[in-house]
């Protein structure tokens, strides 16, 4: 019998997905926002008004709610994408984690198979 | 098709030298930016807005396209690192062929085919690209209109009134400004899904290349 064990799956293996998925999901919801959010608000705060009339938009006017929106919104939603960003880093550095336990888990069943390999071996030469 | 692929991965070194150089060019023009601006701001308010609107449509433009051009020389580094993954890839399966072969032809085992995602990579690496020069077009599609907007003096680009071209013109770049921010971090989210997948098919391929080793030495537990 030879002492052959296959590969352990490392936890990072089962973590590195949820990471992904997190990362798409920041990113995807930036662009949501963005798109059917921020674009639409900017559209309607600018279309029609002239700067004195924003200028004088009172409290409690859709006009100055729009800016609440257009100005607060980019703020989180930068570092909402850069968060994204992190999770598909932290995704990627999870997966390079896992490798050195696999090569060195290869590196002892290369070293099992070696002789068995070089006994069966008939085409070296080639 | 994948042969060709494979064949093309090989310029990787190509593709993160151009992507660097773009990221230099980009911080070569942004620090002559900084100095045009330097430059405008160091004049005062009433006669900077009313004189200078060369130097403000220079700036608000650069501001405009420039972000965009990073991140194609960001992305264009991100695909080199993808390719260079491709390649590893190829190699890993050229070395299991090779091991295979020096076992008699009857004991040879066939590899097992790559994931789905493996032969999906070389496409999310170009949707991602796709994604970046598309941002780019609309980063110097913006930087003309700003530099139509920002010609005029200050005073007149306040005064625009509904439906004047310059009024259009400051809607559009902030409307598109909202989406076009999130659009390129959606281009580098593509970009590391190709990574991930990449390093995701190393591993699978390591994974079962030992197994086979093992179903090789062990043909009872075939």
């Amino acid at each position: 019998m030879n002492p052959i064990t296959p590969p352990a799956s490392p936890w990072q293996l089962k973590v590195f997905p949820l990471f992904t998925i997190l990362g798409w999901l920041f990113i995807s919801t930036a662009l949501i926002v963005g798109l059917f959010v921020l674009t639409p608000t900017t559209v309607d705060y600018l279309s029609g008004n002239a700067k004195a009339v924003r200028d004088a938009a009172q409290f409690g006017t859709p006009l100055l709610a729009q800016l609440t929106t257009i100005t607060a919104i980019p703020r989180w939603l930068e570092p909402l994408a850069f968060l994204g960003v992190a999770s598909f880093m932290v995704g990627i550095a999870l997966e390079f984690s896992s490798i050195p336990a696999i090569l060195q888990n290869r590196g002892e069943v290369m070293k099992v198979c070696f002789p068995l390999l070089r006994e069966n071996g008939g085409n070296n030469e080639s | 098709m994948q042969k060709m692929i494979g064949k093309m991965a090989k310029m990787y070194p190509l593709m993160i030298a151009m992507g660097f150089m773009i990221v230099i060019i980009a911080f070569g023009i942004g620090y002559a930016n900084s100095q045009n601006a330097a430059a405008y701001f160091s004049i005062p308010k009433l006669e900077r807005e009313t004189t200078m609107m060369v130097q403000r449509a220079a700036i608000e433009s650069v501001g405009l396209w420039m972000p965009t051009f990073k991140f194609l020389g960001i992305g264009l580094i991100l695909g080199g690192i993808v390719m260079a993954l491709r390649i590893i890839i190829d190699r890993l399966k050229g070395a299991g062929e090779e091991v295979l072969s020096n076992l008699p032809a009857e004991k040879r085992l066939k590899l097992p085919d790559p994931p789905r995602y493996a032969t999906m990579m070389p496409m999310v690496i170009m949707l991602g690209e796709m994604i970046f020069i598309a941002a780019l077009g609309i980063g110097i599609w913006l930087s003309g209109i700003a530099r139509m907007v920002f010609s005029n003096p200050l005073p007149v680009i306040d005064a625009a009134g509904s439906g004047s071209a310059l009024l259009n013109g400051i809607q559009t770049i902030h409307a598109v400004e909202g989406w076009l921010v999130p659009l390129k971090f959606f281009g580098i989210a593509t970009e590391f899904l190709a990574i991930t997948m990449g390093l995701a098919t190393i591993i699978f391929i390591l994974g079962s290349q030992t197994n086979m080793l093992g179903r090789i030495l062990n043909p009872e537990k075939n």
